[in-house]
């Protein structure tokens, strides 16, 4: 694709464009980009129009929920008795939640995002990655400080003095941008694992901090006015902190404009927003399946597991575990977490037997079959699912169900000696129901085999549901979606409120309809 | 005594809508045989194969395969047809040659491929001209490649009927020249074959003399839609 075919200057030629003056220069590529702009305005598509209505919806969103934002921060604020979590540690927990969903971010081609045809110009050599990204840059780092600032001020408001609450707000404003930075770094591609750790590690510290005993107690003071006892105030983030802080932000300002623009793959970021967008559309077009083909796990290890001369004993008689089990050992990370989720949510089934610890470790549970069901994932998306096997599609499709149910009973089975070590260390002891720990496990493996029977919306979802606040057909397309978190979940909580011992009862019914309802469609022709 | 008929379509249309997508068409073929469907783009050859393949039932008219109705031959002996219609039924994370591995070992002492045993998979490999990309996973192939790794999958999976839409697409000369090879050795292999092509040369070798002194196979002309 030639730049002149695309309207724009070819170097050399007289440029029709104000402002066109250098090669490869700013002024070049914002005249460039102004143009391409006024271009896409004057084809009626995503112009100025677009960016108006972006900045309309910002601020009608920031307006109605801004303040219910501040005012729920402002609870957990310094000082106040009835909070356990002060600014400083909540800012902490933050700084790691937000530079952990920047890493994750990556993979949708943000924080810093190129859009495909900056790429194209950008490999040909006519604007310098720094050009492109130096606007951006800036109004990332903009938007971040002013979100860290308005949100540690919040934090701050509840319990401190103007003078606290601003010194905090500038604390907080200097840090964010850090979480900016990693995300930015993890962007480039030899610097993806250090940022990524670094990353992690600045969760631990917040969640350590978060969850620590108070060092020092609270100290009462009075009112002068009333005399009434009230927490001291905190004494701010002081000098020391304050320089900390500055010091943080001018590295992250550091990296996010000049090392990272200089190191970027514009062409891998570019491919990575167009796969998000694409997944985005194919999510709200109906396709089930959108996200999973857009962020494909690729394959490691050995590429030569089964020797033709001397099949192994499993695959010739169980040939679809032997391959869904060479599945998850070709995707080692995703197993491993699959099964490190498992194992956590049984734990929880079984050592915290409350409502939350139910409805958490059943979802964690349901995180651990997805992610071990890739077999049955891939049995879903084929033309004519099991068709190289002999036998019913339904038969293929149950002994898919195999794997992600070995997966489920290891995972329960270490969950449970946990809980059993954790029950001689504590006191006092569980009180779970094993045999609905098991239902819910089944229902977790049934349910998602019910999720991937059926891939594309069906199309009577998209039909407009009038509401007083509009039209709710896009929640309900979201619900489905979602319908394999949301029956999971319902089903832990219904399962954990309800009266009696026999709770299990009625959850293995709906697992058992889950399942026959999924073996149902995938004996149907398909193509 | 009639011969045994593998595939008989008798007077078989299929209408969309206000569109007849595929005109009234009948043809008989015999085990062993093929039935080679040309026509130009629009006449109904890949329609006519979905009859076939009982994906799809007719507007008017019988198809029958096996012995059935083909809708029903594909629910009760979904063993015996081999289709290869829109796409493989692949997994991502299995390599070309792990799939075919994984095909015989499925199949066990009942993979065999109409009278021949089975060849094992570096044989079947060689003739399909994969043994290069043997081990490589099927996104990572050309789109030549994948279209030989799929007409290969097909015909190593046994099945007395076998149902192939258009098996020279993205074929050069050399894979195309293979693509009949393989078409032609699961015929002589006393396969039943029902085949949608534009290539000439692929047409021409089905409906060739066999070794038994008669033709391979018959030709099904769909005529050109009215645009």
């Amino acid at each position: 694709m030639s730049g002149a075919s695309q309207g724009v200057p070819a170097a050399g030629t007289a440029s029709p464009l104000r402002g066109a003056a250098g090669p490869a220069g700013g002024r070049a590529y914002r005249a460039w980009r102004r143009h391409l702009l006024r271009r896409r305005a004057d084809a009626g598509a995503e112009g100025w129009g677009g960016s108006a209505y972006v900045v309309y919806v910002a601020v009608l969103l920031g307006a109605m929920y801004g303040s219910m934002a501040w005012s729920f921060l402002a609870s957990f604020g310094m000082g106040q008795a009835s909070a356990a979590w002060p600014v400083q540690r909540l800012a902490l927990l933050a700084l790691g939640a937000a530079a952990v969903a920047a890493v994750v971010a990556v993979r949708a081609g943000v924080p810093l995002w190129v859009t495909g045809r900056e790429a194209v110009h950008t490999l040909g050599g006519q604007f310098r990655p720094g050009v492109v990204l130096r606007g951006r840059a800036l109004a990332l780092l903009g938007g971040t400080v002013t979100v860290g600032a308005l949100v540690t001020a919040a934090a701050a408001a509840g319990g401190g003095s103007a003078r606290e609450v601003v010194l905090w707000a500038a604390a907080g404003g200097l840090t964010a941008p850090a979480a900016l930075a990693v995300g930015a770094a993890a962007q480039v591609a030899v610097w993806r694992r250090e940022a990524t750790v670094l990353a992690s590690v600045l969760l631990a510290v917040g969640v350590a901090a978060a969850t620590a005993p108070r060092p020092v107690p609270l100290i009462a003071c009075a009112r002068v006015a009333t005399g009434e006892p009230v927490p001291c105030s905190d004494p701010g983030p002081g000098v020391a902190g304050l320089v900390l802080a500055a010091v943080t932000a001018a590295v992250s300002c550091w990296v996010v404009l000049r090392t990272v623009p200089a190191r970027l793959d514009v062409d891998d970021v570019a491919a990575r927003g167009a796969r998000f967008r694409a997944a985005g559309e194919g999510l709200g077009t109906g396709d089930a399946l959108a996200v999973s083909r857009a962020v494909g796990v690729r394959p490691r290890g050995p590429r030569r597991v089964w020797d033709a001369g001397r099949p192994l004993a499993l695959l010739t008689r169980a040939p679809v575990l032997a391959r869904d089990l060479l599945g998850l050992r070709r995707r080692p990370w995703t197993t491993a977490t699959a099964t490190a989720a498992g194992i956590t949510g049984s734990f929880l089934l079984l050592a915290v037997p409350e409502t939350a610890g139910t409805v958490v470790g059943a979802v964690l549970l349901y995180v651990a079959v997805c992610g071990v069901a890739g077999g049955l994932a891939a049995f879903s998306r084929q033309p004519v699912p099991g068709g190289l096997f002999p036998g019913s599609a339904a038969r293929v499709h149950g002994a898919h169900l195999l794997a992600p149910a070995l997966v489920a009973a290891l995972a329960i089975v270490t969950g449970a000696v946990l809980a059993a070590v954790a029950t001689v260390l504590r006191d006092p002891a569980p009180r779970a129901d094993a045999t609905l720990v098991v239902a819910l496990a089944a229902l977790t493996v049934t349910v998602r085999a019910w999720v991937l029977s059926s891939t594309v919306v069906p199309a009577a979802l998209f039909t407009p549901v009038a509401s007083p606040l509009g039209d709710l057909s896009v929640v309900t397309v979201l619900a489905y979606h979602l319908r394999g978190w949301l029956v999971v979940s319902g089903a832990a909580w219904l399962a954990a409120t309800a009266e009696g011992d026999a709770a299990w009862g009625p959850t293995a019914v709906v697992a058992v309809l889950f399942g026959w309802s999924a073996a149902r469609k995938a004996g149907q022709v398909r193509e | 005594m009639a011969e045994p008929v593998t595939v008989s379509v008798r007077a078989a249309t299929r209408t969309h809508g206000t569109v007849e997508v595929l005109e009234e068409t009948s043809f008989d073929v015999g085990p062993g045989r093929a039935a080679v469907v040309v026509g130009p783009n629009g006449s109904g050859k890949t329609t006519l194969l979905r009859l076939v393949a009982g994906a799809d039932l007719p507007t008017r008219g019988t198809v029958e395969t096996l012995g059935a109705p083909a809708a029903e031959t594909r629910q009760t002996r979904r063993d015996e047809l081999a289709l290869l219609l829109g796409g493989l039924p692949t997994y991502p994370d299995l390599t070309v040659a792990e799939h075919l591995t994984l095909v015989a070992a499925a199949w066990g002492p009942r993979h065999v491929l109409g009278r021949t045993p089975a060849p094992g998979v570096d044989e079947a490999l060689a003739d399909a001209g994969l043994t290069r990309v043997r081990d490589q996973y099927p996104g990572e192939l050309s789109s030549g490649e994948t279209q030989m790794f799929a007409l290969a999958c097909t015909l190593y999976r046994p099945g007395a009927l076998v149902i192939v839409d258009e098996p020279e697409q993205r074929l050069d000369a050399g894979w195309r020249r293979r693509c009949r090879d393989l078409l032609l050795a699961a015929l002589d292999a006393g396969r039943t074959l029902v085949v949608a092509t534009h290539d000439h040369d692929l047409r021409a070798a089905l409906t060739s003399v066999g070794p038994d002194g008669q033709a391979r196979g018959v030709e099904v002309a769909l005529a050109a839609p009215q645009r």
